[in-house]
């Protein structure tokens, strides 16, 4: 396995967080977290990257564990949690250059800033970027390793339909040819449909269900569908309905 | 994974102008004291000498008393607190490398700065007393007291690193450690027992180095409690630091 969560919690106040969240995640699988806002998809995305500590429960990442041994465990990882953290006063290109010290094999900083449509502007300031060419930083950032496992969280928050479509197109490109695992979490059905081989329901703090993207779509005319029906069975399982 | 965290914030202090500016900064303002040649300059009550002879050993503690003090400041604020304020420090723990390395990273990445500003000072009023007496005296002296004040320094980095892991935001940091500084100072003019604990009144240690004879048993005693004063502010530092969420 690629990634193992194993029954992971972690509760802000008014029991916002996550809680006894489990799934794992295969070679070459795309799994997308699926849920509204508030859901405590990005706590289960901080707590798999280590930016969170869980207050119960594990997370190995190519059997490594995240709090125990974070250097192994993230050497093959690639992180976009909520906004990029690219350095404002840094240009484009001395942002990937400082973090790909850490990288003995990374991807070439001129290639990679082709393939995100940010090499014309290499030399300017980050601070004076838009939100979208932002988001195509912190893709940037995420990619320059390799990874295996790529962790994406709500990556086309703020970017217009032409920016949304380079990512998605991007993320499924690397999925297919360069074999790389994806998490990846939302609150649109519509886009994780479009990329993900497996997927997720989260609904306040938990994690509902998983199933295969084939059998939802054999199933239910869209993952939106497969969705609100997940949600449903289990507000009827806890006693109350919508 | 070490010296990639300091290569990391190292570049991110030298990418900064203001670091860049503060060094500027020291070289002139050495370079007119001594240009000016000054036997005696008073500033309430004490007497600051920066006649060119003993340029260095007179700039010294003026450079490390107060100009490299209100640096770490800075530093610090920018290194740690700025970086949760804003959540740029996910951008290094998102990388392979344990929080103990890039904790460590910070506080190393600070005191080499601050080892730079040392050496381009002690060089610039090299320079200056060489140009000026055409004598090498005392270039040795001056070389060792530059180098070793860097280790009381280092205690201070590592204790404003401690402070700044526990305060969220960058101005706070920089205004409690200034009244931290300004307190350790007024609570050693008035006790002597504190004053002997505090590391702060450690950094004039180099005076130990430099005469004829070696005070062996204050030179054994200074390091021990500066040493004590690195491991304890580091490791409450790094288990603050390492528990913080982002």
């Amino acid at each position: 396995m690629v990634l193992e969560v194993d029954n992971i919690t972690k509760l802000y106040k008014k029991n916002r967080g996550a809680m006894n969240v489990s799934f794992s995640i295969g070679e070459g699988e795309v799994f997308g977290l699926l849920g509204p806002n508030g859901s405590g998809k990005t706590t289960v995305m901080k707590i798999v990257t280590g930016l969170l500590r869980a207050k119960e429960g594990r997370v190995k990442i190519f059997g490594y564990d995240i709090v125990d041994d974070t250097q192994r465990a993230l050497a093959d990882v690639g992180g976009l949690i909520e906004a990029p953290a690219s350095i404002g006063f840094l240009s484009a290109y001395e942002n990937l250059k400082i973090v790909s010290n850490f990288y003995p094999d990374c991807m070439g900083i001129d290639e990679l800033l082709d393939m995100v449509g940010l090499l014309k502007v290499k030399n300017d300031k980050v601070s004076k970027f838009s939100l979208g060419m932002k988001q195509r930083m912190g893709i940037a950032l995420a990619v320059i390793n390799k990874p295996k496992l790529l962790v994406l969280d709500e990556p086309t928050n703020g970017l217009d339909i032409e920016g949304t479509v380079d990512i998605r197109n991007m993320i499924s490109n690397l999925a297919k040819e360069q074999k790389t695992t994806v998490l990846i979490s939302s609150h649109l059905a519509a886009e994780l449909q479009q990329m993900c081989s497996k997927v997720g329901v989260m609904q306040d703090g938990r994690l509902l269900e998983t199933e295969v993207m084939d059998f939802v779509l054999e199933n239910y005319p869209s993952l939106e569908d497969y969705f609100l029906h997940t949600v449903r069975k289990s507000r009827e399982g806890l006693g109350y309905a919508n | 994974m070490l010296i990639n965290c300091v290569k990391y914030e190292f570049s991110k202090i030298i990418a900064r102008k203001k670091y860049l500016f503060i060094m500027v900064l020291e070289i002139v303002l050495v370079t007119l004291l001594g240009s000016l040649n000054w036997q005696s300059f008073d500033i309430s009550g004490t007497i600051l000498k920066f006649d060119l002879p003993n340029l260095y050993f007179n700039f010294l503690p003026v450079l490390s008393t107060f100009l490299l003090p209100v640096t770490i400041f800075m530093l610090v604020s920018d290194t740690v607190s700025l970086e949760f304020e804003n959540n740029t420090i996910k951008n290094i723990f998102l990388r392979p490398a344990s929080r103990f390395n890039i904790y460590l990273g910070k506080n190393l990445a600070i005191t080499l700065y601050v080892l730079i500003n040392l050496m381009i000072v002690y060089l610039a009023s090299l320079v200056l007393k060489v140009a000026y007496t055409m004598s090498f005296d005392s270039v040795l002296e001056g070389f060792l007291a530059y180098a070793i004040t860097i280790i009381p320094l280092f205690a201070f980095v590592v204790f404003c690193s401690f402070v700044a892991c526990k305060v969220k935001s960058s101005s706070l940091t920089m205004f409690l450690l200034l009244i931290c500084y300004l307190l350790m100072a007024f609570l050693s003019a008035y006790s002597s027992a504190i004053r002997s604990v505090l590391f702060v009144n450690y950094i004039g240690y180099y005076k130990f180095f430099i005469g004829n004879i070696l005070p062996i048993k204050y030179i054994l005693n200074s390091t021990l409690l500066i040493l004590s004063n690195v491991l304890i502010f580091f490791i409450l530092g790094y288990l603050i630091f390492d528990k913080r969420d982002v």
